[in-house]
């Protein structure tokens, strides 16, 4: 009895008759064709020409019901909005036909009109898109859903209201979602934004520098070497945050430069100790995780030219601190108090240093 | 002479008489009305009539469930169609009767 066909055809027969109904109220309409469509099929059944052929066509069939049932006639002239509303109302009904999911995916398209309400609010007040947002959404939601649900028992003009609101919805769903897209993708970072992200500290191609290991051209090791770049600032270790810890799992803390006998810490001075407590020289275990290269104790020796021999001598005056020869001994050095630096020539006490700088940076 | 505007005049009569022992849906009251005699009546008019008739208080009306199916809405009489009924049968009768004897004044066998 239910056929597929023959269900096509009542379908058609009863939407156009509902179209030609379409100027009267909607419940009214409901009223009218509610039970047609299984009387259409019933009289399909059993056989004898198509629709048309038996009850005329779906408009003279509509003129009649509402002559008979004492409604007023079509207006001759409906209104635009009326018939804007008879349309779509076809289209609607025609698409279902065509693809009868569609009536599924209206709680998706419920939900989903609530999220643009939500976008759009977010939007209009600037509300941050997490927080308040996200209760909103959930809220405009529902609300939307229920609206949905309900639809069919709305008073009319609520209906209209919600058409509208639908048209508004659909227009604007790809904009506020792309606007809400690129909002989440910018969200604020809780506490303060850094500045403009620039190492802190040496960096070689872009690469920081943790520490500089120093031999003269004798291929010795040099300790406590202060550096300075061209322009008498201070070569500044790259400070490396992140916490260490030894083969037991303790922690060490990261060494921020040899204190000088005030207590102030210089961390233009090299080698760097990579913890505190550490020597200049020592290196990180493999547990911290470091890169790490083990400097040697001495180098082959340079052979220098005998014009670059000649430099150091007239350097002097030039230089920021005023006898970088002597700087590992003298002034105010980070050293100062190491007994075994009055040995001016720090390219020939190399091997003693590593002592002196041990004790310098870790009695404080 | 066309049954049809003869039919229009006495519609609600025959379709409050075919719903008053039994409820029927749209086409079920189509289908009697045509079992007893009156071939010409349109679909349309009837469920016009019955929407009318429910409108006017005549009648009640259930919609039924179908699994398999639309669903079907019956219609069938409360005691405001039955009075009508009996009213309009009465005027129907006298009416009918008058005419039968108006004929039969002017020689026609009915």
């Amino acid at each position: 009895m239910t056929n597929l066909t023959s269900t096509t055809a009542v379908a058609d027969y009863v939407r156009a008759v509902r179209t030609a109904l379409g100027d009267l109220p909607a419940e009214e309409v409901e009223d009218l064709t509610l039970g047609m469509e299984a009387d259409l099929v019933e009289i399909e059944a059993e056989g004898g020409g198509d629709l048309a052929s038996r009850l005329g066509t779906p408009e003279s069939y509509a003129a009649e019901l509402r002559s008979a049932a004492g409604l007023p006639a079509p207006a001759a002239q409906r209104s635009w909005w009326v018939r804007q509303r008879v349309e779509w109302g076809e289209r609607w009904s025609r698409s279902q036909t065509r693809w009868p999911w569609l009536e599924q995916l209206r709680p998706v398209w419920w939900v989903l009109r609530g999220l643009v309400a939500t976008l759009a609010v977010t939007a209009l007040f600037g509300l941050g898109i997490l927080g308040p947002a996200i209760l909103l959404a959930l809220f405009f939601a529902a609300v939307s859903f229920a609206l949905g649900v309900r639809s069919a028992a709305l008073p009319s003009w609520a209906r209209g209201l919600v058409a509208a609101g639908n048209v508004l919805a659909a227009v604007l769903a790809l904009p506020l979602l792309l606007w809400g897209l690129g909002r989440v993708a910018h969200v604020p970072s809780y506490g303060p934004e850094p500045a403009p992200y620039a190492q802190q500290g040496l960096a070689m191609d872009g690469n920081p520098v943790t520490n500089v290991y120093v031999y003269d051209a004798d291929g010795k090791r040099l300790s406590n070497v202060r550096l300075f770049d061209q322009g008498g600032r201070s070569l500044n270790a790259n400070q490396q945050w992140e916490y260490l810890t030894d083969a037991n799992g303790t922690e060490l803390p990261r060494a921020r430069g040899p204190l000088d006998s005030q207590g102030q810490q210089w961390s233009n001075v090299f080698p760097f100790p990579y913890a505190q407590g550490k020597g200049p020289w020592d290196v990180p275990p493999p547990e911290a995780g470091l890169e790490s290269w083990s400097p040697p104790m001495t180098l082959a020796p340079l052979v220098l030219s005998d014009a670059a021999k000649a430099d150091p001598n007239a350097v002097p005056s030039a230089s920021p601190s005023s006898s970088p020869t002597a700087a590992t001994s003298s002034t105010s050095g980070p050293t100062a108090s190491s007994p075994t630096s009055p040995t001016a020539a720090p390219s020939t006490t190399a091997t003693t240093p590593s002592a002196s700088t041990t004790s310098g940076s870790t009695s404080p | 002479m066309d049954t049809t505007q003869l039919v229009k005049g006495v519609l609600d009569l025959a379709v409050l008489a075919v719903v008053a022992d039994q409820d029927g849906y749209g086409y079920e009251v189509v289908r009697r009305l045509r079992a007893a005699g009156l071939e010409d009546v349109g679909d349309a008019s009837v469920y016009g009539t019955l929407r009318r008739l429910y409108s006017a208080g005549a009648l009640t009306s259930y919609v039924v469930p179908s699994d398999e199916g639309p669903h079907r809405k019956y219609y069938g009489i409360n005691a405001q169609g039955r009075h009508t009924l009996e009213q309009q049968g009465k005027t129907w009768a006298s009416f009918s009767q008058t005419m039968h004897g108006l004929l039969e004044t002017a020689g026609v066998k009915a």
